[in-house]
């Protein structure tokens, strides 16, 4: 091959893989931590913050699966305790996922973060039963031939709202 | 700067373009005017001269006609008055009619007496036409011309009629006076060429009132005869002898008075030139005047025409320079100004839509400039974690530098123990023959239990020491660990704030998650540590178990040694060292000194594990500097835009 | 709201946990030794004091507000309190006195005052405004409601602000 074939093939393979870039499709982020033994993830725009050590204050009146407040920046965020929710069982979290939710202070007790994923939009699911099971999730995602929970905040919002409402 | 002087420049121009347009208009209507009233006034005094012309044509007609008519009509009624007489005295019977027919015949035929004019003469008609009385036709009958027949209606009065003599080629006007005398029914006839009378004109009388003819009060009328010798009039400003005598003319020339027009007419008769002087001065300083109001009007216009515009479009544009000067602050960097004072019209609204803009963009910057100090102090955090990690790991491998040298003596101590514990098994083997030698063998091995005591309780403490350092290494390997810990939490943070900020922070998100697995492999270090460090504690802790058992045993033996001493002392025959508790000695030293091997080496791995950590906290050290680079860039951009602070929590 | 506007009140340290009760609500306070039981009240209203002067004797029911708290918020601590603040009836809303006038307050005469039992470690205190922060929306009412409207968040300690009047009206008050 003499420079000018060369360069003729390598230019082309250098389209080929452009082309291929272009069909490559969008890459959405996940948080995925522990809850106890199980893995749950939560899209990275939903979170703000991984804090640790941040002590919790227990609050009278709300139901078990609220451990209490969490002081963050001089304001009270409401802390939520998933496992005890789903199981009536609470763990020793040791890290608070601070959510991003408007008009509101809310965080989540986890035991640890796993990792940040990048995750194709084939392998995001949308929920497709609505059982008890999965009232509280919007769906899940696909990573590493593992599927893993997508947490639904508004939901578990709605229950604590409801459960309120009725005490 | 050039941007300013461009918007003044639109100002300027604008109210040019605005201003050109009217002025032409004016200009063109003014100057139509000028035009106009031009043309008039030259028309008016056109007019005027042409007027002035015709009464003066006028004047000297009648002042001809009038000489004539006189001279003619006092010839012909004195000549009558005679005729009367000569009746009269007939009438009385002086004489006889005949006689006094026959007298005024002779007068009137008396070729000196009755020579009217200077070839003309008296005559007498009848009302028949007859030429009773005539010096050169007698009796001819004339009725047949025309004057002749007017004559014969008129009877008295004067005419005027074109006459050719004989022999002339031209007819030529000629002029009469009719006076009738009915008795004989006789009209005298004076009459003569009209020409022969001009020199009879009353010139004072005519000059009387061409003097007093006065044209916008400096003009005046001249009448010149035909060699231009001045008849009537005063040519006051001396500038008829630019104008020849003999033609007809319209001039205008200079004067002491300015400018004048002068038009001049031969008049037919006489052949007199009437010269009419009007000034055109009077004109010409209106029209100047008018020009220069005019003018004026038009520069004053244009001018305060210019300047309202100007105003006009200054205060309509002002938002525009406002706008512009907001958005050259902008441009560098400064994004507090806002628009203030803001129309209603569509520059005003233009303005809104710039201050939304603004605010937006300071939002955004706001945003960023948040994130960057998230960032700025995430980056801080882990400098400052990478920094501990590197002195930890620093006094890490102090410490455990101490501990091998620690361990080197440890283990230069085992070694002698080793060998002189084989010495006193030996001796304790001989001692039944050697009581005496025994004796002093013990009291040799007593007091070299003395030293093994002594190295021992070193050993001891330099075993705890162990201990200590090893608890402290543990602590160490803990803040690590929690410190790896804490990397990672503040990466996973980064790298969501990163992914909050969308496309400015993918590069970070990269280092963060770079940051992020080397907090990971950090703690998979700090694992292995760990598990090393299980070890040496498991090793450290059966070396303790083993050291006191050691000493329990060294103990013993000293105790037991002491016994013997004191019993070979007593007794000086017994001898009997146990050379069991030698053995055990022996062998808990054995186990000493392979515990302190398998340490050692454990030690001398722990060594490579830390070097290798510190280059890692180096490299850690390297990432957190290039981050702060890539950070404090990122802030300068921002920097260079100032917005409104927000209030600090 | 400038940072100068501050709130007097009554601040209760109960070690990770403390409340704050507005200065205005509780005039005055005394120390309560001598006590003696009350019939007719509830778990908490168990306690009565009585102020004799020349003309009268006045009558003011305790409500032990520390035990209740330590109850509530589930605090390890046996000690018990001898401070007791003091509350006009006036200051009081229509729902509060009547549900108290049907119950623990029925049979008293002359009662102008209610006195309520709150920690010894109490102090006065002058809290900056812009420290307290509203509850967690998801939660505002029900606290509201049941007698802590506001927090008051502090580095190793939550802080809630008391109301007073909802708090002796509230549900938990009449258990």
């Amino acid at each position: 091959m003499n420079n000018d074939e060369i360069l003729k093939q390598i230019e082309s393979n250098d389209k080929v893989e452009k082309d291929i870039e272009v069909k490559e499709e969008l890459f959405y982020r996940y948080l995925v931590f522990w809850i106890g033994e199980q893995k749950f993830a939560l899209p990275a725009e939903e979170v703000h913050e991984i804090l640790t050590y941040n002590e919790i204050y227990f609050v009278p009146f709300v139901p078990p699966y609220i451990r209490g407040y969490a002081n963050r920046h001089g304001q009270p965020y409401t802390v939520f305790d998933l496992q005890m929710l789903f199981e009536n069982s609470g763990i020793e979290g040791s890290h608070l996922l601070i959510l991003k939710v408007p008009n509101d202070q809310i965080a989540l007790l986890i035991s640890d973060v796993d990792e940040i994923v990048k995750v194709p939009d084939s392998k995001i699911y949308s929920l497709t039963s609505q059982d008890e099971t999965s009232q509280y999730f919007s769906g899940a995602v696909n990573v590493e031939e593992t599927e893993i929970f997508v947490l639904g905040v508004s939901k578990i919002l709605e229950r604590l709202e409801s459960d309120i409402e009725r005490s | 700067m050039k941007r300013k002087k461009s918007s003044v420049g639109l100002i300027t121009s604008l109210s040019i373009w605005t201003t050109l347009p009217v002025i032409l208009v004016l200009l063109i209507m003014g100057g139509t005017t000028l035009w106009v009233l031009g043309n008039r006034v030259n028309m008016l005094v056109e007019d005027n001269a042409a007027h002035t012309m015709r009464m003066m044509e006028r004047i000297v007609k009648t002042e001809v006609d009038g000489a004539v008519k006189n001279y003619l009509r006092a010839a012909a009624e004195k000549n009558r008055d005679l005729m009367s007489f000569f009746y009269q005295e007939a009438q009385k019977g002086e004489i006889s009619e005949d006689a006094a027919y026959e007298r005024i015949r002779e007068i009137l035929l008396d070729p000196e007496y009755g020579q009217v004019g200077s070839t003309s003469y008296l005559a007498g008609v009848t009302t028949e036409g007859i030429l009773e009385i005539h010096p050169v036709s007698p009796g001819v009958d004339a009725s047949d011309f025309e004057f002749m027949q007017k004559a014969m209606e008129m009877k008295n009065g004067y005419l005027e009629y074109e006459w050719k003599n004989v022999g002339e080629e031209e007819a030529r006007l000629k002029a009469g006076y009719l006076s009738y005398f009915e008795p004989w029914d006789i009209m005298v006839w004076a009459s003569s060429y009209k020409s022969e009378f001009y020199s009879l004109i009353d010139q004072r009388s005519l000059d009387d009132q061409v003097s007093t003819i006065r044209i916008d009060e400096t003009g005046y009328v001249v009448i010149r005869n035909s060699e231009g010798k001045i008849i009537a009039g005063d040519d006051t400003l001396k500038i008829l002898n630019k104008v020849p005598a003999d033609r007809a003319a319209h001039a205008v020339v200079d004067s002491k008075i300015g400018q004048v027009r002068i038009d001049t007419k031969i008049q037919e008769e006489t052949g007199w030139q009437v010269s009419v002087v009007s000034p055109l001065s009077p004109y010409n300083r209106l029209l100047w005047m008018l020009r220069i109001i005019i003018g004026l009007s038009i520069v004053v216009s244009a001018v305060l025409l210019h300047f309202v515009i100007r105003y006009l479009l200054n205060r309509t544009l002002a938002p525009l320079k406002s706008m512009r000067g907001l958005a050259e602050r902008v441009s560098q960097g400064d994004l507090t100004g806002r628009i203030h004072n803001l129309s209603e019209d569509e520059i005003g609204e233009v303005g809104v839509i710039f201050n939304h803009i603004l605010t937006e963009f300071s939002g955004v910057l706001g945003n960023n400039k948040s994130v960057i100090q998230v960032l700025s102090e995430s980056i801080q955090n882990l400098s400052t974690s990478a920094q501990e990690i590197a002195s930890t790991s620093n006094e890490q491998a102090a410490a455990v530098k101490e501990i091998l040298s620690t361990m080197e003596d440890a283990d230069q101590v085992s070694k002698d123990n080793m060998e002189k514990i084989e010495e006193v098994a030996k001796i304790a083997n001989n001692t039944k023959e050697n009581v005496e030698q025994g004796f002093e063998l013990i009291k040799t091995s007593l007091s070299k239990m003395e030293e093994i005591r002594t190295t021992n309780s070193e050993t001891i403490v330099g075993i705890k020491t162990l201990g200590e350092r090893i608890t402290s290494i543990w602590e160490i390997v803990n803040i690590i660990n929690s410190i790896a810990d804490q990397t990672k939490i503040i990466a996973f943070n980064a790298e969501l704030e990163a992914a909050a900020a969308g496309d400015a922070g993918k590069n970070f998100q990269i280092v963060a998650g770079e940051i992020r697995r080397l907090a990971d492999s950090t703690v998979n270090s700090t694992n292995e540590i760990k598990g090393k460090i299980n070890e040496i504690q498991h090793a450290s802790d059966k070396l303790i178990v083993a050291s006191e058992e050691g000493t329990r045993r060294i103990t013993e033996g000293w105790d037991i040694s002491t016994n013997i001493r004191g019993i070979f002392e007593e007794v000086l025959n017994s001898s009997e060292i146990s050379a069991h508790s030698a053995d055990e000695i022996s062998r808990s030293t054995k186990m000493q000194v392979s515990s302190f091997e398998q340490i050692f080496t454990t030690l001398k791995q722990i060594s490579e594990s830390i070097d290798s950590f510190v280059e890692s906290t180096n490299y850690t050290n390297q990432v957190s500097d290039h981050l702060t680079e890539i950070t404090e860039s990122f802030g300068k951009e921002i920097d260079g835009y100032t917005v409104e602070e927000e209030k600090e929590e | 709201m400038s940072d100068r506007d501050f709130v007097h009140v009554l601040y209760s340290d109960y070690g990770a946990t403390h409340f704050l009760i507005n200065r205005d609500q509780c005039p005055a306070s005394v120390y309560a030794a001598d006590t003696v039981p009350m019939e007719g009240g509830n778990n908490y209203f168990k306690e009565k004091l009585i102020f004799t002067s020349e003309k009268s004797s006045e009558q003011v029911p305790l409500f032990n507000l520390h035990k209740f708290l330590i109850k509530l918020f589930r605090f390890n601590s046996n000690v018990e309190s001898q401070l007791v603040i003091l509350t006009p009836l006036t200051l009081l809303s229509e729902e509060t006195l009547s549900y108290l006038k049907e119950g623990p307050l029925l049979e008293l005469e002359n009662c102008r005052r209610i006195g309520i039992r709150i920690s010894s470690e109490t102090i006065i205190k002058q809290i900056p405004l812009n420290e307290l922060q509203p509850h967690s929306r998801i939660l505002r009412s029900k606290l509201k409601k049941s007698g802590f409207p506001a927090t008051h968040p502090l580095e190793g300690s939550m802080g809630y602000l008391i109301n007073l009047d909802k708090l002796l009206a509230g549900n938990e008050g009449r258990r």
